[in-house]
């Protein structure tokens, strides 16, 4: 069984193709995908809102395998907290998904700090990208990982090519902060699963970004790991699954 | 023929990288030649030590390993020098990678270096993908400066100039990007762009693995696009033929 944490659902986005939720479910059972977290991405350039209804009937033409995560412009302030509550709320989304890169934020910056605050009272998990600065910094995510022990912060690509060992670093400072596995190489998985073990770790793969083959790369790469049966659990589905029953 | 065009091995700061590991690796996955180069501390400052041990490889499995050495900028004429040295140790090209050797691509800092490549005729594989110092279109802006020499894009620009590969490949004789770490779509894009002459499988061997990155070249289903993919292209760049092995 597998639930994949990071899933992108569109029509198009820009040249590349999107994916329907129909194409979607095929490709997940081709490889034993039973859930998937679900983020926009045009919402990251915009119509907030609009986007998070998108995504939300998307998502409900397969309710239990596609579960909606909310996005926010933070620089839009009280606006952005009334959606988060409007999200939540109506919406039953599941948890905060922002892009610094896209939205051109830091975390560290004071007006995402009431973002932070929300997810902790709505007891949702955060799901940020990483890896990519100046705006995705692991350590950057660190910082408010530290200022908000109860809030649960996932850096959906273990901080990519360049910056891995920041996020290893990071996730070994502080139990809030979870690692994605999506596009983060081989080698700085092994290292992190090292230091951090499994129970942080979360399969990711942004599948429905462009071709989905990209989910085949990022389930090789687990498989690969040579990781011992309770450790690959965690990763491909339990610590997903603990993830949005616990908190 | 297969050809892994990016792997690292020997002593690194913290990390030995086995060869004899990487051979299992390649006997696994069918390959039948590997671009080796040195690691870490190698790469970056002790290059000389590091260029002799690949040389050491490629003399032990000759019909395994193919010898890319390294050279700082820093070391001025003497790292011109030690190009003309790689080349009469036998080895078949330069890799850089400026994050660790620190210094940008868009420095004039190499032109000594790549004036040499020139002349001795070796290509230059350049880890790409991490700003500020090595983004594909600096290298762009290198290959046209020096059209003589054969640049290879290492990994795409990963993690994240996905947007600029096919854009700083396009129309250059001289540009050719290997393809691992990339999104499928990326490679797509840059076979339907750029054409199939101009994409080379590797794997990064240890940081990727052989079956991760091969995985990729199935993206086309045309025989002969993965033929030039997975050692055509090489064997182009490198001038080897069946024969020369």
């Amino acid at each position: 069984m597998i639930i994949d944490s990071h899933i992108h659902l569109m029509e198009t986005y820009g040249s590349m193709p999107g994916c329907t939720p129909d194409d979607l479910k095929a490709e997940f059972e081709k490889r034993g995908i039973v859930q998937a977290w679900a983020f926009t991405l045009k919402g990251f350039y915009g119509d907030c809102a609009g986007e998070n209804d998108k995504l939300k009937t998307l998502c409900d033409t397969h309710p239990d395998m596609l579960l909606p995560f909310m996005t926010v412009n933070p620089r839009d302030e009280e606006k952005a907290i009334e959606e988060m509550e409007r999200a939540y709320y109506e919406l039953g989304m599941k948890g905060l998904k922002v892009h610094g890169w896209c939205q051109s934020f830091s975390m560290t910056e004071p007006w995402f700090h009431e973002m932070c605050r929300k997810c902790i009272d709505l007891n949702i998990p955060l799901v940020v990208h990483d890896g990519t600065p100046p705006f995705t910094e692991p350590y950057q995510a660190c910082y408010v990982a530290e200022k908000y022990p109860e809030l649960t912060i996932i850096l959906a690509h273990a901080g990519l090519n360049d910056l891995w060992k920041e996020a290893l670093y990071g996730a070994q400072r502080l139990n809030n902060i979870y690692l994605g596995t999506c596009s983060a190489p081989y080698y700085a998985l092994k290292k992190i699963i090292e230091a951090v073990g499994s129970e942080r770790i979360l399969y990711g793969s942004d599948g429905g970004f462009g071709d989905n083959r990209i989910m085949d790369n990022n389930l090789d790469k687990i498989y690969m790991l040579d990781l011992k049966e309770d450790e690959l659990e965690n990763i491909l589905y339990k610590n997903a699954q603990r993830l949005l029953n616990d908190i | 023929m297969i050809i892994d065009f990016c792997t690292t091995v020997g002593q690194g700061i913290t990390e030995y990288f086995r060869p004899e590991d990487l051979l299992d690796e390649m006997n696994q996955n069918q390959v039948d030649m590997a671009v080796i180069a040195p690691a870490d501390q190698y790469l970056a400052v002790y290059n000389q030590e590091g260029n002799d041990y690949i040389a050491e490889m490629v003399r032990k499995y000759p019909h395994k390993f193919i010898g890319f050495g390294c050279v700082s900028p820093w070391y001025g004429e003497k790292a011109v020098d030690e190009v003309y040295r790689i080349k009469s140790l036998g080895l078949k090209g330069i890799k850089m990678e400026p994050f660790i050797q620190g210094f940008m691509l868009s420095d004039r800092i190499t032109d000594g270096i790549l004036t040499a490549c020139e002349e001795t005729a070796l290509p230059v594989l350049v880890a790409t993908g991490t700003p500020i110092s090595s983004m594909p279109l600096q290298l762009r802006e290198l290959a046209l400066r020096f059209p003589k020499v054969n640049f290879i894009m290492g990994h795409m620009g990963f993690s994240d100039f996905w947007y600029d590969v096919s854009i700083a490949a396009e129309n250059l004789d001289n540009m050719y990007m290997e393809l691992s770490y990339q999104m499928p779509s990326v490679i797509i894009e840059a076979i339907a762009r750029c054409g199939r002459d101009k994409v080379l499988f590797g794997s990064d061997w240890p940081f990727s693995r052989e079956k991760i990155e091969m995985a990729k070249v199935g993206l086309t289903e045309d025989e002969e696009d993965k033929k030039h993919i997975l050692g055509e292209n090489a064997m182009h760049i490198l001038n080897i033929t069946e024969e020369k092995r």
